[in-house]
């Protein structure tokens, strides 16, 4: 009876409101309203559990009720079984419920947080999800490559009709991709790392759920597989290691891979031959402190000037080395200990002076191959160190030759294995033989114009030699030409800060090439602000340091917009969204703003912008003009509503978008198929259908790769 | 005629197909404030079970922490609609605060809640007796002059979170006192390891202090937090022994390789830890160490 009184009181809305006092009336309806959800929430804070139940089934009755009074349900009883699910005592009770939660229809939120729940939050069921998009995307991945070279639905297809060898060429190509995707098909993924790490969490969390066997199960395969892998990769890194001839850093993981289990045969091998050079590396050691097992020694009469000359370096005095040097080949040139003593007057000149006299000579000395001296001053020739600016040359000129090959042969393999290398290269032939050439042309030119638009080799050579020039000799007079070069290098690299930088380094830099610069520069800085979700701050760097730039003036656009800190701005998209926000808790606005008729004013698509205890209304001009604002102070208690009611419209508007997926089309998910052309580097145009992968987006990616 | 009925048929199906479904929810009238109220008590209530100490703190779909967003959305909801339900909401509130280390204002919140005509009110009164023996024990000073001073100071508050733990042995609140504990330990590991010239044989106490707090708390979810104090220390020590070698021929690489492999290893570990929170700092510090390493080795060759 008790809970049928409140029940009745509600149901008299069902009437029509012909009561003197309706303000009263209402009142009491919303103390009933308000009673029947505080013993709801009450007995779930009390673990209640039967009286909870009681208060679910009444207000189901309730709702029925309502419904046979043609008055609308009171749309709590989605949210009444969504906290019921969470009173359930284990994880399956709590999942079935949830299932009853979704299957009941429930409004936007409840069904999103339920969602969350089972799919999400629950660490299983995303593993289990986690592994079927990656069953899926294997498949699909394997699909995919093996239909692309085929360029079904390309031109060429239509003339494959009429020579079967151009087809060939790419059932070759098919081919060999099915088969490197088939060798690497058992590879484990990041979804898998994830899937493994999630299993785990949920058997700890959660080890009586009836899938434990399942789950168990599970982290066997994937535990064996994720070992298995540890093991691979840290043999990989003793190979790098060796291959580079850092033995210490392959010495720790031979180590690593020893102590691992069932890593030991896998490690066998590096083991071996990290044993191996290190004696290598040792004899060398012990070689190259004695160098010679007999070292010339000077004949009697050149005795007394060797002294000498031995005493001055070691000493280590240019002037006293130089002259003692040039007394001894004065006097005893064709002396086999010459060639050393020449070598020992190269060092004089480049201590004291002058040194270009000292390259010549070490130069000079270079071309005695006979001597220990000579070979020793030819690689020092040789040495960056020695030839810097050579050095810089060289790194110039390899990079022009990588830019060549890259126009003229394409990018190289990217060696997966050998079986593909040479499988595409039978491939490419094949078809090169049909092209009549005209593919070629298109190839290359569509690979000078991404050479030209962006560099495909690397820079890095010339940047650490020309860095390294400038650090030793800065006052060089070389050193603006190696600004300049530098530049050049950087812009290429795409780092346009430094280039800069060295482009003002020059003796007069061109103001058009500093204004180029300082365009990509503020260009790149606006592209990183975009991606830090519009950062102000450099978004502020853009605009106060690159004003006359594009980018500099479209930062300054987007300052400008920039909401002030703690303001709120609601749009009319979301007022209209959710009408209860305009009213008495929350915004407090007149219905006549928002009842879409201008002449009685009309809030803007702009909206409402909660600032400093206002509301800031952007409305529409009632004769057709620009939109105005109007400013309305609100009181401490109004004001304190208002931004919690803004807050709360704000959290159900990303609620409701935090699953959806920016870059996925409306209805993306009902097409598993896509269709898509390419033109590939030789020129050949490609249109292809292919199955969709289930994009890997977790937000904790980095932590399993 | 029929192919205009066709038409109409074919529109009204396609009409039907696309419609939205009926949905149950959207509160209207007297029971719309409490549409955003509710959710906000049930997330709560699917964590006030959690295992603090084990587990990472719950999130919400947008990915924030769901214990400082339920505070937040509780405290907007009270704004809007003042005087109403108040008993639940500072009931909810104390709960909240619970979880996030904030007892005394929890211990208030019960409180207030014992003292309201409320069948909430015996079970406040319940939690408040915790919540209050919880504020007893976190008011404790830990921090003093000296470090004999701050260790003993957080031994002290050890010995009553433990005194707790007993206490609380096997209900729903052992995690949020294992948290206080790990802290605590934590914090006199790293009081030790951060003052080991001023303690005899403080290299060996240091480590010994980081390793007792690895293998008690192996089941926390900080860790490989932990791990990463001690190849900290590792690191450190090796440092150390460059520094007090570093002229040529005092310095000995096979006991620098030794050490710094030591702190190499520790950090690996936490490196190759898949989903741990610390692995891109582990990785991050394995690189540095491991550039370093080489650097320093190849000065000494």
């Amino acid at each position: 009876m008790r809970r049928l009184a409140p029940l009745l009181a509600l149901l008299a809305l069902a009437a029509p409101a012909c009561a003197d006092d309706l303000l009263g009336e209402a009142a009491t309806v919303d103390r009933e309203a308000e009673v029947r959800v505080h013993d709801l929430l009450a007995r779930a804070l009390a673990e209640d559990g039967p009286a909870f139940d009681a208060e679910i089934a009444a207000l189901a009755a309730l709702d029925d009720a309502r419904r046979e009074a043609d008055l609308p349900r009171t749309g709590l009883l989605d949210d009444a079984h969504y906290l019921a699910a969470a009173l359930a005592p284990s994880r399956d009770a709590r999942r079935a419920a949830l299932e009853a939660v979704l299957r009941a229809h429930p409004d936007p939120t409840v069904r999103r947080l339920a969602e969350h729940r089972l799919e999400d939050a629950d660490d299983a069921a995303k593993a289990d999800q986690l592994l079927a998009d990656d069953r899926h995307n294997r498949r699909a991945e394997l699909l995919n490559d093996a239909v692309r070279p085929l360029g079904v639905f390309s031109p060429t297809a239509f003339l494959a009709a009429i020579n079967p060898l151009l087809l060939a060429g790419s059932a070759v190509d098919s081919i060999a991709t099915t088969a490197v995707n088939l060798w690497n098909y058992n590879r484990l993924s990041t979804a898998e790392r994830e899937a493994l790490v999630r299993y785990r969490t949920e058997l700890a969390r959660e080890p009586d759920t009836a899938d434990a066997p399942a789950i168990a199960r599970a982290i066997r395969r994937l535990g064996e597989k994720r070992a298995k892998v540890f093991c691979t990769e840290t043999v990989a890194a003793a190979t790098q290691a060796l291959d580079a001839g850092d033995l210490d850093r392959a010495r720790f993981y031979v180590d690593s891979a020893l102590a691992t289990d069932h890593c030991t045969d896998a490690a066998a091998t590096s083991q071996e031959r990290l044993a191996r050079l290190r004696n290598e590396r040792a004899a060398r050691e012990e070689a190259a402190r004695w160098p010679v097992d007999e070292p010339p020694a000077p004949e009697p009469d050149e005795t007394e000037d060797h002294y000498a000359l031995v005493a001055a370096v070691a000493l280590g005095d240019p002037a006293a080395m130089a002259e003692a040097g040039n007394r001894f080949l004065a006097r005893h040139d064709d002396s086999a200990l010459a060639p050393g003593v020449r070598y020992a007057v190269a060092v004089a000149r480049d201590r004291g002076g002058p040194r270009e006299l000292a390259r010549d000579a070490v130069t000079a000395l270079a071309r005695d191959h006979r001597s220990d001296a000579g070979r020793h001053a030819a690689a020092l020739a040789a040495s960056p160190e020695w030839n810097r600016l050579g050095a810089l040359a060289d790194a110039e000129s390899a990079h022009s030759r990588d830019v060549a090959r890259y126009v003229l042969l394409g990018r190289q393999m990217d060696g997966r294995t050998a079986l593909y290398s040479a499988l595409q290269i039978g491939a490419d032939s094949v078809r090169g033989a049909q092209s009549f050439g005209i593919f070629n042309v298109i190839g290359l030119a569509t690979r000078a114009w991404s050479a030209w638009r962006k560099d495909p080799a690397s820079n890095q050579a010339i940047i650490d030699r020309g860095e390294d020039f400038l650090a030793r000799e800065p006052d060089s007079a070389d050193a603006p030409a190696v600004h300049a070069r530098l530049a050049d290098a950087y812009e290429r690299a795409g780092n346009f800060g430094r280039a800069l930088m060295h482009c003002h380094a020059t003796p007069a830099p061109d103001p058009k090439r500093v204004a180029k610069l300082e365009g990509k520069l503020a260009e790149t800085l606006l592209a990183e602000a975009d991606q830090r979700g519009g950062d102000p701050d450099l978004l502020r760097l853009v605009a106060h340091g690159f004003p006359e730039t594009a980018a500099g003036k479209t930062a300054l656009e987007r300052i400008e917009k920039l909401p002030g800190a703690g303001e709120i701005t609601i749009t009319r998209e979301i007022l209209d969204a959710q009408p209860a926000l305009a009213g008495p808790a929350g915004l407090d606005l007149p219905p006549a703003l928002l009842d879409r008729r201008r002449a009685n004013g009309e809030i803007a698509d702009a909206g409402v912008t909660l600032a400093n205890g206002a509301l800031k209304l952007t409305l529409r001009d009632p004769a057709g003009g620009p939109d105005t604002t109007e400013t309305r102070p609100l009181a401490p208690d109004a004001w304190a509503r208002a931004r919690a009611a803004a807050e709360s419209a704000l959290y159900g508007q990303a609620l409701a978008k935090a699953k959806e997926d920016p870059e996925a089309g409306k209805y993306e998910k009902y097409i598993p198929i896509y269709v898509t052309g390419s033109i590939d580097e030789s020129g050949g145009v490609y249109v292809y259908p292919g199955v969709k992968l289930r994009r890997y987006h977790s937000p904790d990616a980095p932590l399993y790769q | 005629m029929q192919l205009r009925r066709l038409a109409c048929g074919t529109a009204l199906l396609v009409a039907g197909t696309l419609a939205r479904p009926v949905r149950a929810g959207d509160a209207t009238g007297a029971f719309a404030p409490y549409e955003d109220i509710v959710p906000v008590i049930a997330d709560l209530t699917w964590h006030l079970k959690d295992d603090v100490y084990r587990f990472p703190p719950p999130q919400d779909p947008t990915g924030h922490d769901l214990y400082g967003l339920t505070l937040a959305r509780l405290d907007a909801w009270e704004k809007r609609f003042p005087n109403r339900l108040r008993d639940v909401i500072s009931f909810t509130r104390a709960e909240t605060l619970e979880r996030l280390g904030e007892y005394r204002r929890a211990a208030d919140g019960y409180a207030k809640v014992a003292a309201l005509p409320s069948p909430l009110a015996p079970r406040a009164n319940d939690c408040r007796a915790r919540a209050e023996a919880f504020a007893v024990a976190a008011a404790l000073p830990e921090t003093g002059s000296d470090i004999g001073e701050r260790l003993t100071l957080v031994r002290r508050k050890l010995d009553a979170w433990d005194q707790l733990l007993t206490r609380y042995q096997a209900t729903a609140f052992q995690p949020v006192v294992m948290v206080e504990i790990e802290r605590l330990e934590r914090i006199g590991a790293t009081i030790v390891a951060d003052h080991r010239d001023a303690i005899e044989n403080g290299d060996a106490t240091a480590e010994r202090s980081l390793r007792f707090l690895i293998e008690k708390h192996a089941d926390s979810k900080n860790l490989p937090s932990h791990i990463l104090r001690l190849g900290d220390l590792y690191a450190d020590l090796a440092r150390e022994y460059v520094a007090t070698h570093d002229r040529p021929l005092a310095f000995d690489p096979d006991e620098f390789t030794r050490r710094a492999d030591r702190a190499l290893d520790t950090y690996r570990k936490v490196a190759t830890w898949d989903g741990a929170r610390e692995k891109p700092e582990g990785q991050g510090h394995f690189a540095a160490f491991e550039a370093w390493k080489s650097i320093t080795l190849a000065r000494y060759r």
